[in-house]
């Protein structure tokens, strides 16, 4: 990004949105970061009023002490070497050689004692994200041309300890110096602006640096699903013409790319990711090949299968009814660049990847892009019931009275917390992808989640759920606050994955029941994917987002079948 | 960004005052706009050396403080539209 693009970004934050408040904590002038860093976030944020604090220069322990404030929703720590022992930046003289080497150690590590100090005394309130150093220290090291002095390698091995301590608290994001494209490092460092003006960046490291940043603070929504091809793609050549035992992943049959591929989908699918096949195969065959004892990725991570002779958007379409998620939520990838645009023409909103099999660095290019677009900060217990609860899911049901009978043999269990401490990043996670049954599609970090429960007026549920075909886990949220006997919910959510099993009219029930309240208002806004929240409204009031009264609620809700337990 | 020299200087003042009206801008300096402080200097500084692919030293700050210095300048410099 260009400067001069970020400065008119910064004014087009919505002075009147909701507000996200940041500070910034670095020993240098902040100046162009500070611009770079809150375009960014304007850019992630739209509709929000994002303003960036920070605090005084040469003084970085003291800066991030003031994270501990709870006004903020989001924290940055800039580091750099000079912040560590000023004799390692360029601004100042301290000597540089044997004699003021080797008095490093100490100050630097008693510097990055207070910074850790300061850094665990204001985590686990908002996310944090924190830079180590991007530039070189000063020369004060004297080694020869290419070798690592090794009061150097200590001062590192300080620095990666205090790193992996940081990284270990609660809502602490260090960033990924590979995520930096702005490389080597001299390209880095603005020596002119920082004897100047005291900002050490270029322009270019300043803009990356920025946007690296901002992706720690408010990163992509992890994709939810993806969607392979077999031939050329999980394995080695086709099947119909080769046979089951020819096709391989193997580095013996220079295929190994594909048990490579093969693996990550495991990966994928055990931090909770959707994995499904739509190939042009015979069924049967493809089955002997998932018998195989050899084949690395795990049948049982695999739901749908749809191999058959149609064309692939059709076995997309039915994969994304089973998944129930929406396409722009997905990965689709395959060798053939025609299914590729045949299945991108059908959903524009779908990420078409093409795995290369012939070149093993493009294909290994593409593995290292799905682990990033499927990461997870941390893995729930209900992610890894995914595959199984949609598997349930497509049991055969009837229609009306039958599918009345099918719920009331459901032995379902529902159980509401209200618990603050199981108010942990399941229930944020919920609150900040899910997309179809969300009452008005808004986004809160853990700070607004924090900060609105702190009010005695809130009230919220957590429900989990369970029936005869498995646990779901938590799968739905409600946070609302009494306004008398009305009960307002501004935030309802509920998994794709615990429809038409009348879950909301239970979660409804439960509001009723723990609050007391007379009537229910939801904030409810219509968003581009939130038709299901719609629907749902529109069985028990004439228009979405009307009060409810209890009395109504009564009259309209369909028959619940489902235990609540204490 | 295409266009003269006086038209992409312009872009870069009014970039950093969004409030000053066309006719303003040529007009613009630190005397006459309360918000040229030193940090509104530093930020036009910048968008100058990104715009023109030039490197302003400290000493040369002080062409930063009117459009008409910054034009002149420019034009010593050797940039052109």
């Amino acid at each position: 990004m260009r400067l001069m693009e970020a400065v008119r970004l910064v004014r087009l934050a919505d002075p009147h949105g909701p507000s996200f408040r940041m500070w910034l904590a670095c020993g240098f002038e902040p100046l162009h970061l500070s611009t770079f860093l809150t375009a960014e976030l304007v850019k992630r944020l739209p509709g929000r009023r994002v303003s960036l604090a920070h605090g005084v220069f040469d003084d970085l322990a003291g800066n991030v002490s003031n994270l501990s404030d709870d006004r903020y929703e989001a924290g940055v720590v800039v580091m750099e070497w000079v912040d560590l022992d000023p004799r390692l930046g360029v601004r100042r003289l301290g000597g540089w050689g044997h004699e003021t080497a080797g008095t490093l150690l100490h100050s630097v590590q008693t510097q990055l004692s207070r910074l850790f100090e300061v850094l665990s005394a204001a985590s686990g309130r908002f996310p944090i994200a924190v830079s180590l150093p991007t530039l070189d220290p000063a020369p004060v090291f004297f080694a020869s041309s290419g070798r690592a002095s090794a009061v150097q390698l200590e001062l590192t091995g300080a620095l990666l300890d205090f790193a992996a301590d940081a990284a270990a608290l609660s809502d602490v994001r260090i960033l990924d110096e590979s995520a930096l494209s702005i490389s080597p490092a001299t390209a880095r460092r603005d020596i002119m602006a920082d004897l100047s003006t005291g900002f050490p960046y270029s322009l270019p490291h300043a803009s990356d640096l920025g946007s690296a940043l901002a992706s720690l603070i408010v990163p992509p929504a992890p994709k939810k699903g993806i969607i392979t091809d077999l031939d050329d793609t999980l394995w080695r050549g086709l099947l119909g013409e080769e046979g089951v035992d020819a096709v391989s992943w193997s580095i013996e049959q220079h295929s190994h790319i594909h048990a490579l591929y093969q693996q990550t989908l495991n990966a994928i699918a055990e931090s909770g990711g959707l994995v499904a096949v739509a190939s042009k195969n015979d069924p049967a065959l493809v089955e002997e090949v998932f018998r195989r004892s050899d084949l690395v990725l795990r049948h049982q991570h695999v739901f749908p299968v749809e191999v058959n002779w149609d064309e692939k958007s059709a076995s997309v379409q039915r994969i994304l009814d089973a998944w129930n998620i929406a396409a722009d939520d997905v990965v689709f990838v395959d060798d053939s660049a025609m299914e590729l645009a045949e299945v991108a023409a059908a959903f524009p909103g779908i990420l078409c990847l093409q795995f290369e099999p012939l070149n093993p660095a493009g294909a290994y290019a593409t593995l290292l892009d799905l682990r990033s677009r499927f990461s997870r900060d941390r893995i729930h217990s209900e992610d890894r019931l995914r595959v199984s609860s949609i598997r349930s899911a497509q049991q055969p049901r009837a229609p009306g009275k039958l599918h009345e009978e099918f719920l009331a043999q459901l032995d379902a269990e529902i159980e509401f917390s209200s618990d603050r401490a199981t108010f942990d990043g399941r229930p944020l996670e919920l609150i900040n992808k899910t997309n179809q049954f969300n009452l008005n599609g808004r986004r809160l970090s853990a700070g607004e989640i924090a900060a609105a429960l702190a009010d005695p007026a809130s009230f919220f549920l957590v429900a989990s759920y369970e029936d005869r075909y498995g646990a779901l886990g938590r799968i739905a949220v409600i946070l609302g606050w009494m306004d008398g006997s009305r009960a307002r919910i501004n935030t309802w959510v509920m998994s794709c994955r615990a429809f038409s099993r009348r879950i909301e009219y239970q979660c409804l029930e439960e509001v009723f029941r723990q609050t007391g309240a007379e009537s229910v208002e939801p904030d409810f806004e219509e968003t581009p994917r939130n038709a299901p929240f719609r629907e749902f409204l529109e069985s028990l009031v004439d228009r979405p987002g009307e009060s409810l009264t209890r009395e109504r609620f009564d009259r309209h809700k369909p028959p619940l079948y489902i235990k609540v337990m204490e | 960004m295409s266009g003269s020299l006086e038209e992409r200087l312009a872009t870069c003042v009014a970039t950093v005052f969004p409030e000053l009206s066309e006719g303003e801008v040529q007009r613009a300096s630190s005397a006459s706009v309360a918000n040229w402080d030193s940090l509104a200097m530093v930020t036009l500084v910048a968008l100058v050396e990104e715009e023109f692919g030039i490197r302003m030293g400290f000493d040369d700050y002080e062409y930063a403080s009117s459009y008409s210095l910054l034009l002149n300048y420019l034009r010593s410099r050797g940039a052109n539209g």
